[in-house]
């Protein structure tokens, strides 16, 4: 019997040895290198799909070493990926722990809502020189903590809401009324309000099967729901504002949506991205809300590329209402930091100033793939972006962009309201409970210096 | 436990009406399996019989957003693993299950009564604390300080159970062999060990399967996509936020993933079935 | 007797080094941090009895204490009784021993699975869409909708997810149990014309008591500290409905990385631990000294 085991045991080893020389080998690290030549191995991480992010770096590379030798300094600069594919939490920790055992990537991506973790850790490096008119303006406030800009943005995205144009056409709308709804709500014509009945019309009416769906997951888009609604998250030193007046209405905005006027799906959030792309490609859901560049995701979900799909989806910005006066888009960028630790701050510092610079084509290659418009003044005139089906329809929300800036809390505060969310929509829960509820943990999970009650 | 030839007319109905039920039982268990892995063999988009979705064996798939890298390093890791980790186990264990049950030293009452103790202490929660320890033993991040964990947290229960293997065993075979001129180290190996083979087979069967599932440990002590296993690799298709993008691809994957846990399930099922064991998961 | 001693640490030297440094150390390392605030900056501040304080004032403590303690009970009576009837079935009805072998492997089936697959394979049972594999049997005998069955009831998804992958170890210990029943003790009740229910009632399960109250108390270990199988299928959710006290321990330390919080609910859940081991060694004792058969 023992011998067996062995046997087996022994014949095991062999065939996974055997199996993993097959499978794909990583990068080595730099070797020394000969005559006066600097060989320069960076580590570089991103999380997910974007991967023309983390991309554009290594794009920049080649065109920096061509600076470099044309200064004289013969440098070569080589990338060792890890690019994973994780809860972008598990992700965050996993750089955290990497950092504190002294094994920090040099460059690595942010997530979006928790750049102050990195910060009070101290891994990132400030990045205040990178500020330049080269850059649309106020995007870095997303990034900027105690006057330090500790991020470099890669893109602008927007989050807009999304209308299905046959649910219109289903209720007798014409082909010119259709074209024009979005420009009505640019100019404040067509209200919130408004929109809602309208979602709700088209479901009555067979031209959808469900008036309004969101993400399932928890994010910030939900907080554009609550600034619609006269709610606000944040005051203007940036610190975290728990409105509980705003947040009630919100709660029974949601509430009401799956139980009452039933246009969004109770069990929304147990679908996953999925099912619900598919609804919005299909126009099984007539409208969504959420970034722009869902919308690879949400063609692709219904077997389209996205030029096909801009002709059944249309975009919009957030319109005004009885308690928001402004229509707009949030602005999120993505974007990548430079740890602290780097051995090679000069050269990650000068990729990302070569990212603005020369290289902002590969941004709006970046941009251009994701269907986001640039952080970069320059990438956002490139034809690239220009002339793309998608990105041509919304170039105009610039105008009306807000940028949140880096909020400490936030995080926590998008998973309370998520959980609410949740509950409220299964009509576990009434809205005056969740707010009680959604306080109470908030109370007891942040310090009492990041949230103000209102 | 046999039954006298009376009355056997009234046993064998009641039998057979055992082993209906025990077919009623199992059906379930075997249909949801087996339709489970029936994927592994259907195209997710058009339903017919292929061998496609075990494309990951050799090279890349790329699925509807992203690219699964083959499954080769995972596959490597998690046999080296498996196997350190088994090995290690039941040599430290049947070590240290030995000195216990059989040698006289100061210290050996207290130390079994902290076994007891720590065997019942939950692994799981002391995740934090190992990741400080392998943080400041420079041994976080790596397959090494995996292997060095896993065998930590399972030692103090293996070796529970060997030393009662040992404890059962006659010291006169053993004093037998060091009146014949062994001496400890000879009369442990070439005897002892021989008459607790049913323990070291159980404890190592438990300590593989547990090896080769784990997740918790990986997912925590590995910072990075260097260092894949196959539960972690596996894992990226079925993260809880999505629909699991293709289930055929999943099937096969996991089909492999279970193939050598159904293998060594079947060959050592007598020792499993032993009843006096007490392996379990844990992690 | 110094050389005896010798001897005998260098056997249970590797032994010593491992479970002290990889075990008994992160052990005091984490009720230390039970005491601070450590979160993602890994500054180690002491805060006293702060995140106790903490725990005692969220409402969501109670809540998840009160799944805790019907997840383990539950889970315990249904894999207890479930166990006693496949064993008696298995090994006393059932005579073949290849075939009693057999149906004890088919048992095996979901403990062997690793949980990553085994979660996979719940979500693809009772996949809320209408190919779901549930869905298509409600459909077919019930004409019944589609229903997002693990989002609506999560709880007793989780635990028939778990007993199924618990009966088969309280299987294989019951019947290895029966089968040591000396065979004179069926002999007499036979003769004395007792029907099968009886002689199970009276024979059987008074003599594999201790084996009863030992699973009972083992799978209860196992299920207050076992949540790799919650967070693989529900997480917790929706919301924190199927959230269990371990479970609630890793995710404040591994999500909202707040490592200190995450310690002080691992450590209390450690108590509660130890007062049950405690109960094991007492009923072991009790039964040593009580003697085999009663």
């Amino acid at each position: 019997m023992k011998k067996h085991l062995c046997l087996i045991l022994s014949v095991f080893l062999a065939i996974g040895l055997l199996a993993g020389c097959g499978g794909g080998g990583t990068d080595q690290s730099g070797s020394a290198a000969p005559g006066g030549e600097e060989h320069v191995v960076l580590k570089i991480s991103h999380n997910m799909d974007f991967v023309t992010i983390p991309d554009a770096v290594v794009a920049a590379a080649d065109r920096l070493m061509a600076r470099y030798a044309a200064e004289g300094r013969n440098v070569k600069i080589e990338f060792e990926k890890d690019y994973q594919r994780i809860d972008w939490t598990e992700y965050h920790n996993n750089l955290v722990f990497a950092d504190k055992s002294g094994d920090a990537p040099d460059i690595f991506s942010l997530d979006s809502d928790n750049i102050f973790g990195f910060v009070k850790a101290g891994m990132l490096m400030d990045l205040s020189e990178l500020k330049s008119d080269k850059f649309v303006d106020g995007i870095f406030e997303h990034y900027t903590v105690d006057g330090k800009i500790y991020g470099m943005p890669f893109d602008m995205p927007v989050r807009v809401m999304y209308y299905n144009k046959a649910g219109l056409a289903a209720i007798g709308w014409t082909e010119e009324q259709i074209a024009a709804l979005p420009g009505q709500i640019e100019r404040g014509e067509f209200t919130f309000e408004q929109f809602m009945d309208l979602a709700a019309e088209v479901q009555a009416k067979g031209g959808a099967k469900w008036g309004l769906a969101h993400r399932p997951g928890r994010g910030p888009d939900f907080l554009d729901i609550l600034q619609v609604l006269g709610g606000s998250y944040y005051n203007d030193e940036g610190t975290l504002v728990f409105d509980e007046a705003g947040l009630t209405r919100f709660f029974q905005f949601t509430y009401d949506n799956a139980n009452t006027t039933k246009i969004t799906p109770p069990d929304l959030n147990q679908m996953g991205w999925d099912t619900i792309n598919k609804m919005v490609a299909t126009g099984e859901a007539f409208a969504y809300y959420g970034p722009l560049y869902s919308s690879t995701y949400v063609a692709n979900a219904g077997g389209m590329t996205p030029a096909e799909l801009v002709e059944s989806v249309s975009f919009a910005l957030f319109p005004k209402s009885e308690q928001n006066d402004k229509p707009f888009a949030s602005v999120a960028p993505q974007g990548m930091g430079i740890s602290s630790r780097t051995k090679y701050p000069e050269i990650c510092m000068d990729l990302f100033k070569e990212l603005a610079d020369g290289s902002s084509e590969e941004l709006a290659k970046h941009a251009s793939t994701i269907l986001t418009l640039s952080s970069v003044k320059s990438a956002n005139e490139n034809p690239i972006l220009t002339e793309n089906p998608v990105l041509k329809e919304v170039t105009y929300m610039t105008d009306y962009g807000v940028t949140a800036p880096s909020i400490e809390g936030l995080n926590t505060y998008t998973s309370e309201l998520h959980k609410q969310i949740v509950q409220l929509e299964l009509g576990q829960i009434t809205p005056e409970a969740a707010v009680k509820d959604m306080k109470t943990q908030l109370e007891l999970n942040l310090d009492a210096d990041s949230i103000l009650f209102q | 436990m046999k039954k006298s030839a009376a009355g056997t007319l009234h046993d064998r109905r009641r039998e057979r009406n055992a082993i209906l039920i025990m077919i009623l039982v199992s059906i379930p268990i075997l249909f949801i399996y087996l339709a489970f892995f029936r994927n592994a063999f259907l195209d997710s988009a058009t339903g017919e019989l292929t061998l496609g979705n075990f494309r990951f064996l050799t090279g890349e798939i790329r699925l509807s957003q992203y690219t699964v890298p083959p499954m080769g390093p995972a596959f490597r890791n998690s046999v080296v693993f498996t196997v350190v980790v088994t090995l290690c186990e039941v040599i430290i264990s049947c070590m240290a299950g030995y000195a216990l049950a059989r040698l006289d030293f100061r210290g050996k009452k207290v130390i079994p009564f902290s076994l007891l103790a720590l065997r019942l202490f939950p692994g799981m929660l002391l995740l934090i604390g190992v990741l400080y320890v392998l943080m400041t033993l420079k041994l976080v991040n790596s397959l090494q300080g995996v292997i060095l964990a896993a065998i930590a947290l399972r030692l103090p229960g293996s070796t529970f159970i060997i030393r009662n293997f040992f404890s059962a065993v006659p010291a006169d075979i053993e004093n037998s062999a060091l009146v014949d001129g062994c001496n400890r180290l000879t009369a442990f190996f070439q005897v002892v060990i021989h008459m607790v083979k049913p323990g070291i087979a159980s404890i190592s069967l438990f300590s593989f399967m547990s090896a080769w599932s784990n997740y918790l440990l990986f997912n925590t002590l590995i910072f990075n996509s260097k260092t894949p296993v196959l539960a972690t690799y596996i894992r990226v298709l079925s993260r809880n936020d999505q629909m699991i993008a293709d289930y055929g691809v999943f099937a096969a994957m996991a089909l492999i993933y279970m193939l050598p846990v159904l293998i060594f399930f079947f060959i050592s099922q007598k020792q499993l079935m032993q009843g006096n064991i007490g392996g379990g998961k844990g992690i | 007797m110094g050389r005896r001693n010798a001897q005998a640490y260098a056997f249970l030297s590797p032994f010593l080094v491992f479970v002290t440094v990889l075990y008994i150390v992160p052990a005091i390392v984490t009720v230390a941090m039970a005491f601070t605030n450590l979160d993602s900056s890994f500054v180690w501040e002491f805060k006293g009895f702060d995140n106790f304080i903490r725990m005692f004032k969220d409402p969501n403590t109670l809540v998840i204490a009160r799944n805790t303690v019907l997840f383990v009970g539950v889970t315990i009576v249904c894999v207890v009784l479930l166990d006693l009837f496949l064993a008696v079935v298995v090994t006393y009805f059932i005579q073949n021993q290849r075939v009693g072998e057999f149906f004890k492997a088919v048992l095996m089936i979901p403990m062997i699975t690793p949980a990553v697959v085994y979660s996979v394979l719940w979500i693809w049972v009772l996949d809320a869409s209408g190919s779901g594999l549930l869905n298509r049997i409600a459909a077919g005998l019930f004409g019944a909708a589609p229903h997002n069955w693990i989002a609506l009831y999560p709880f007793p998804v989780v635990i028939i997810a778990t007993v199924l992958t618990s009966m088969a170890y309280g299987t294989i210990v019951f019947s290895s149990a029966i089968k040591s029943i000396p065979e004179n003790q069926f002999k007499a009740a036979r003769v004395d014309g007792a029907s099968e229910m009886s002689i199970v009632f009276s024979i059987i399960l008074p003599n594999i008591r201790y084996h009863i109250s030992f699973i009972a108390l083992w799978e209860a270990l196992g299920l207050l500290t076992d949540y790799v199988t919650i967070l693989l299928i529900t997480n917790g959710g929706p919301g924190i409905r199927s959230e269990v006290w371990a479970l609630s321990a890793y995710h404040k330390a591994f999500v909202d990385q707040q490592y200190g919080f995450g310690a002080a609910i691992s450590v209390v859940l450690i108590v509660v631990v130890m007062v049950l081991m405690l109960l094991i060694a007492r009923a072991s004792r009790r039964q040593n000294e009580g003697g085999a058969l009663q």
